[in-house]
């Protein structure tokens, strides 16, 4: 029990990945993208974006998602496509292991020491903006390994409420990819999902020009009648802007009265709740004084900044813009839908803590003979393993809250593409070669 | 990829990892490490590849051919990754095995994947092209090959609840360049998988 109890100790006041990420969370919400690389390498453990830590823990891949997005922010694709690649490939290996050290240690000390298991939405965004990397990079065969990527997910996931939302602007990278490719069907097959999955803007358009150039077409999509023949293009080329914007809710934790815990816990709506003897028990115990107060991960906005408008230009001239993926609403609506799931299971780890020291007092008092001393021994292992307490705030948190698309055939030869946003302008120069294509991302994780 | 091993092994609470070298630790070669492609998954699908080819209608008539002095030309184009790995780095090796085991068997002249890029640089054609069936021809005939190797890789992706599953599928064929006709081809096959 000592050994216990030294554990509980060396953990408490941890606090845990929303600690861990505040430095280049708020880096970045001034804008300052370099100096959030800087710090986000440090609590990897490395000191340049080129090194993969040599001793990773628990932490890694969620802070190598972190830093992914971060070097695509400041324009570096192919580190960004690594480290992407390596957070796949290590939450898929988490998500397939299974965690009875992590189980335990969730009930005895803390909801975040279990291996990180990523939501369905972390995992289909992974493989979307990576999509984009390898799109920015003009590589299409890269591109639709992620596309298949995504499209496993997908299919794993299909059955999911929280990822469906997120499957749209996926599907249309990745027929954007086949397209470049040259596999109108794939791609065409691609859109088709898209466009089940949500309206993307400007989608359309470019479904029915491949369906008239190929002759392929995608029954979901409802192309209508199509010209007879492909007008010709060749001297132009496909230009697709992609600007993300914000940053995802993050995790806090937070610390509910037990009263206000139960009746949270116990509203009926979507998953598991408080049992009715569960609800007995954290009544008696908080009755004794026991329990005062549950510690859960709660969801919070990084600005309240609303929607704020996008102006994409090419020379100078406006092109369509709109959202193609609000993340931000979906990840509050979801947290929503679970969050007294999540707040009844604090509750019911802190009725094992609490039996737990009941126990030790139990043990006690029999072991020296002394009521005072089993009830102050009980009571200081009930009460350290609730200080050691931490709330399981891992999540990516700087996942882009928005994504805004515009497309367009524009002529070949050079071009200046403008991005407008919250008073900057980020302008860059692209070359479409006849025939070609381009896509072009813009960061602004303010 | 041996970096996700030592998370692996540093989230069960093992010891550190250690430097090794695959002729003192014998099995080191022998634990798949991930769902790409290896060293052994190469040797597997190049091994079957390879007996395909050598007992194949088309080394036979390049055998001939070269006996007779005229040894035909093959261009050995791009492996086409078509499946949910980045796996093109492998795919190079494996078309490097092909090239050295074509130009070991003495029969025929081979212009190398490396060879080409600088062709087609000065040819200004697309390299894409290798990739394109219609285009594919034409790029050898202007690289001056009678034949040309190509191929492809795709796979069967599957997830579930305790698994990831990759069925990968090798299929390579080599093309008379002149009438476009098939002269060999032949489908390697192996699975590499996540289990818990």
């Amino acid at each position: 029990m000592r050994y216990l109890l030294a554990a509980a100790l060396a953990l408490a006041g941890c606090g845990g990945y929303a600690d861990t990420s505040q430095a280049f969370r708020t880096a970045l919400t001034t804008g300052r993208v370099t100096p959030a690389l800087d710090r986000v390498n440090e609590a990897l453990g490395v000191e340049r974006a080129e090194e993969l830590p040599s001793q990773p823990d628990a932490d890694t891949p969620l802070l190598l998602l972190e830093r992914a997005t971060i070097l695509q922010a400041l324009g570096r694709p192919k580190l960004s496509a690594r480290d992407f690649q390596a957070a796949d490939k290590t939450l898929e290996v988490l998500d397939l292991t299974s965690d009875t050290a992590g189980d335990i240690g969730k009930y005895l000390f803390s909801d975040d020491a279990t291996l990180y298991k990523a939501p369905p939405h972390e995992k289909l965004l992974l493989n979307t903006v990576n999509l984009l990397n390898y799109l920015v990079m003009g590589d299409a065969s890269g591109a639709k390994v992620e596309a298949r990527r995504f499209t496993v997910n997908r299919k794993w996931l299909q059955d999911d409420e929280q990822g469906r939302g997120m499957l749209a602007l996926g599907s249309y990278l990745a027929g954007f990819a086949f397209e470049a490719a040259g596999e109108a069907g794939p791609a065409l097959r691609h859109y088709g999902d898209a466009h089940d999955a949500g309206a993307i803007p400007g989608m359309l358009d470019a479904a029915r020009r491949l369906a008239t150039r190929s002759g392929e077409s995608d029954q979901r999509l409802k192309l209508g009648e199509l010209p007879v023949e492909a007008p010709d293009d060749s001297a132009e080329a496909e230009l697709l802007v992609v600007v993300q914007t914000g940053m995802a809710p993050y995790k806090v934790p937070k610390r509910l009265p037990i009263g206000a815990a139960v009746v949270a816990a116990s509203r009926p709506r979507r998953g598991a709740r408080l049992s009715s003897k569960d609800r007995e028990r954290a009544n008696v115990f908080a009755a004794k004084g026991v329990l005062k107060w549950v510690n859960y991960p709660a969801l919070r906005r990084v600005k309240r900044i609303g929607r704020r408008p996008i102006h994409i230009e090419a020379d100078g001239g406006a092109l369509e813009a709109g959202i193609a993926l609000e993340v931000e609403d979906k990840v509050i609506a979801q947290h929503e839908e679970v969050e007294g799931t999540i707040i009844a299971a604090s509750i019911t780890r802190l009725i094992s803590r609490a039996v737990a020291g009941q126990a030790t007092q139990a043990i006690t008092e029999k072991a020296s003979g002394n009521g005072l001393a089993g009830l102050l021994v009980g009571l200081a292992v009930e009460g350290a393993l609730t200080a050691a307490d931490t709330p399981d705030t891992r999540s990516w948190v700087t996942l882009p809250a928005r994504f805004h698309v515009a497309r367009a055939r524009l002529a070949a030869g050079k071009h200046t593409i403008a991005v407008r946003y919250r008073g900057q302008v980020r302008r860059t120069e692209v070359d479409l070669k006849p025939g070609g294509w381009a896509v072009l991302n813009f960061s602004d994780l303010r | 990829m041996r970096w996700i091993l030592v998370l692996a092994l540093a989230l069960a609470g093992c010891g550190g990892p250690a430097y090794v070298r695959g002729s003192e630790n014998p099995e080191l070669d022998e634990y798949a490490m991930s769902t790409g492609l290896d060293k052994k998954d190469l040797q597997k699908l190049f091994a079957q590849n390879s007996k395909s080819l050598l007992a194949s209608g088309a080394m036979k008539r390049w055998k001939d051919a070269s006996r007779d002095g005229k040894e035909p030309t093959v261009a050995i184009f791009p492996i086409k990754n078509e499946t949910s790995e980045h796996i093109d780095s492998q795919l190079q090796a494996l078309l490097s095995d092909f090239e050295t085991e074509l130009v070991n068997s003495g029969y025929v002249t081979v212009i190398s994947y490396e060879r080409q890029k600088q062709l087609v640089r000065e040819l200004k054609i697309q390299q894409s092209a290798a990739f394109d069936p219609d285009k594919a021809a034409q790029l050898g005939k202007q690289l001056g090959a009678q034949y040309f190797v190509t191929g492809k890789v795709y796979d069967s992706a599957e997830k579930s609840g305790s698994e990831r599953r990759v069925q990968y599928f090798l299929f390579m064929q080599a093309v008379d360049v002149e009438t476009g006709a098939l002269r060999w081809q032949n489908k390697a096959e192996l699975t590499k998988g996540l289990i818990n």
